[in-house]
């Protein structure tokens, strides 16, 4: 590790240490997924401590108000905040998913207006694809989009939209061509949420908490010039925006990882099961395992989305589901830890993994994209 | 980048190198001779040519692609154990003229070093060697052995044991039982050295078997796209597809977790290099079992490859410890 780098570690390690504390202490270890419903407030003003220290959009230009971090010290910032317990972030879908978006395929003007905000926390970001009728078959996605005047007027249901509740703007594929087919017709608009026209339903999940929101756009307005890409176009901006580079982040996410294996496997040598040579042999190979994700994320990191990218997803995806499982292998977990239903962790585990297999691309679609990387699109359905 | 412009260089030129001569009965002295590959590791001093593990690593994927049927992985992997401990030995087999192999197996407790019974007891300045040991690499046609027996590890010549070839269910590469019976030894190292060589070749099998389980892949992929039933490509039926990308993604991790070991710390190896055996042998394993079943009929001929790729996988799943051995050492080294 060269020199400066270590130096960037130190500067990221001291600016947690002085930061995530007093005030914010109680948020070390809360957020994340399957625990995104914890003291949302807090974790907002988290967000905006972060980003006035520059912390949000480490990666982007700096003409973009980016910090223009190479990707050793963007793994390292991820990995710091992952091993100092930093909460589960609140402004990331905009940070990775639309700021790269409007770097891509945005106007001037479009970045000048939306980056800045995203990069200090001032606008959270949700994600309006999924609709009841369109999961997986993205394309078939129904809400209309049309032109009155100066504005865009939206009319549909999203559904599955995570942090819509909190946050000011959703980015949304909508149909605004109604005659073009499938692909063609669609358009990328940028929406205000706090407004009489959309309606926010939080979604009850397995697990008994909310993470995920139903949206519901009743005539919903945005401004003519909040399209990203021309009319028609919103399908290749959509899938550019699912296309970025996510080996940097998943590098953090694997030091959570690890917090969890070193759990479950602490709670295996305390109650005995390590001594068992088959519960061994999983917990073994669910530390390889993690270990596997690690050097798959590093041989591949600096890759745009690919067929690695849906390897690592089905890798991460299904290695978290096993070891969710491994977590509630002993009986004390049929009971629940309290009324109405709280879960502890290793529950809350187990049951939250059974979505990490279907959210952000269904095993199913992953093994599609890999299929087609080695056979081609041949009659693929 | 996972690999750079000059060893994907190499790959290339060892690829189309082993698809024209990789039956030839002379390949080995043509691997050799006008390739030097045996002396890709070795340090210039010796006649090498200087270059790392990972180049070695990237000449064992193409070798076990090819099912080369050679003694390149032993030689390369016991020349790189051994190092300068055994300098003199290293012009010999960059050279081509010494075939080397490691002695490590034994019958009833094979690669287990805690359960040794090859003694080594010190004799007017040497060491002589007494013992039996079982699957070693073409034990038949090394001139060298490295020997790990109680108190390190030894180099003995061939000449001076009793050798029997086996005839092997993978019959791309030979194995032998080797008798020492006061066989005169030269001590090289001690008991952490005999470690090192045996995570060497923990090394060498998992890359050769990424190779092994990417050719195989490869065919299978083939062979969907190109045979017809029903009136369509078998490559048009998603159970099918689907079945093929779970097996493109074990390749894929095998890939990155030999890649990653190739390039770990000496000090990381002790764990890296069983895990990455693990990991690779356990994919080139499901792999080619599954190309057989993808294959169909033709799959459980004689005259088809699928099953030289499956005996492969086998042996190099079992060779120096299954995965259940090894997850209990990885385990045990990862303080689990």
């Amino acid at each position: 590790m060269d020199g400066d780098l270590a130096a960037f570690r130190a500067e990221v390690r001291d600016w947690l240490a002085a930061h995530l504390t007093g005030e914010f202490a109680p948020l070390v270890g809360a957020g994340g997924p399957g625990r995104e419903h914890e003291l949302t407030e807090l974790r907002v003003a988290w967000e905006r401590e972060l980003g006035a220290a520059g912390w949000i959009g480490l990666g982007w230009p700096v003409a973009d108000g980016g910090r223009g971090a190479d990707i050793a010290r963007q793994v390292v910032f991820f990995e710091e905040y992952a091993r100092a317990g930093g909460p589960g972030r609140l402004s990331h879908i905009g940070e990775y998913l639309l700021a790269p978006t409007l770097v891509a395929y945005g106007t001037p003007e479009q970045r000048r207006r939306f980056l800045p905000p995203i990069a200090r926390a001032q606008e959270l970001w949700c994600q309006g694809y999924s609709e009841p009728e369109a999961g997986s078959d993205l394309a078939s996605v129904r809400t209309t989009a049309v032109r009155d005047g100066d504005t865009w007027r939206i009319t549909g249901q999203k559904v599955w939209t995570s942090l819509a509740h909190i946050a000011q703007w959703c980015f949304v594929l909508a149909r605004t061509d109604p005659s073009a087919s499938r692909h063609r017709g669609l358009s990328y608009l940028l929406v205000p949420m706090d407004q009489p026209g959309i309606e926010v339903r939080p979604i009850v999940q397995l697990t008994g908490t909310s993470e995920f929101n139903e949206v519901f756009f009743d005539g919903a307005v945005t401004a003519a010039a909040n399209i990203v890409g021309a009319p028609g176009d919103g399908w290749r901006v959509a899938i550019g925006t699912l296309g970025f580079e996510r080996g940097v982040a998943t590098l953090g996410q694997q030091v959570g990882f690890a917090r969890e294996l070193d759990a479950v496997i602490a709670a295996a040598r305390a109650d005995g099961r390590l001594a068992d040579p088959v519960h061994y042999d999983r917990l073994v190979d669910a530390w390889i395992g993690l270990r596997v994700l690690r050097y798959h994320a590093l041989r591949t990191l600096g890759e745009s989305a690919g067929a690695n990218a849906s390897v690592a997803k089905l890798l991460w995806a299904n290695w978290h589901q096993r070891l969710g499982e491994l977590a509630v292998d002993e009986p004390g977990a049929m009971l629940a830890e309290g009324e109405p239903y709280a879960l502890s962790d290793a529950q809350r585990l187990f049951l939250f993994t059974r979505a990490d297999t279907i959210y952000g691309g269904s095993n199913e679609i992953q093994r599609g994209i890999v299929a087609d990387a080695l056979l081609g699109k041949v009659g693929r359905r | 980048m996972t690999y750079s412009q000059e060893q994907e260089q190499l790959r290339e030129t060892l690829r189309a190198f082993l698809a024209r001569f990789g039956d030839d009965k002379e390949v080995w002295g043509r691997l050799t001779g006008e390739l030097g590959l045996t002396a890709l590791a070795i340090d210039e001093r010796y006649g090498g040519f200087g270059a790392t593990l990972a180049e070695v690593g990237i000449a064992l994927e193409e070798t076990g692609r090819a099912l080369l049927a050679a003694p390149y992985l032993p030689t390369v992997a016991t020349a790189a154990a051994l190092g300068e401990a055994a300098a003199d030995e290293l012009p010999g087999i960059a050279a081509g003229t010494t075939v080397a192999t490691l002695a490590v197996a034994e019958p009833g407790t094979a690669w287990r070093l805690d359960a040794l019974a090859t003694t080594a007891r010190e004799s007017g300045g040497g060491w002589r060697l007494d013992g039996v040991k079982e699957y070693v690499l073409d034990g038949q046609h090394a001139d060298l052995l490295a020997v790990v027996a109680e108190g390190g590890l030894f180099l003995v010549r061939a000449e001076e044991t009793r050798r029997t070839g086996h005839s092997t269910l993978d019959q791309t590469r030979p194995q032998a039982r080797v008798v020492f019976d006061g066989a005169p030894g030269v001590r090289v190292g001690d008991g952490r050295a005999a470690a090192h060589a045996v995570d060497l070749h923990l090394l060498a099998l998992a890359a050769e078997s990424v190779g092994v389980a990417r050719a195989s892949l490869e065919a299978t992929a083939a062979h969907l796209l190109t045979r017809t039933q029903f009136g369509v490509p078998l490559a048009t039926f998603q159970a099918l597809r689907h079945r093929v990308a779970d097996l493109a993604v074990k390749v894929e991790a095998a890939t990155s977790t030999v890649w990653y070991a190739l390039r770990a710390d000496p000090d990381e190896l002790p764990v890296a290099a069983p895990l990455a055996k693990v990991v690779a042998t356990e994919a080139a394993y499901a792999v080619t079992a599954e190309s057989i079943q993808l294959h169909g009929g033709i799959g459980f001929t004689w005259e088809h490859d699928a099953h030289r790729y499956f005996k492969r996988a086998t042996a190099n799943r079992l060779l120096f410890g299954d995965p259940v051995t090894l997850r209990r050492l990885v385990g045990a080294r990862a303080g689990i």
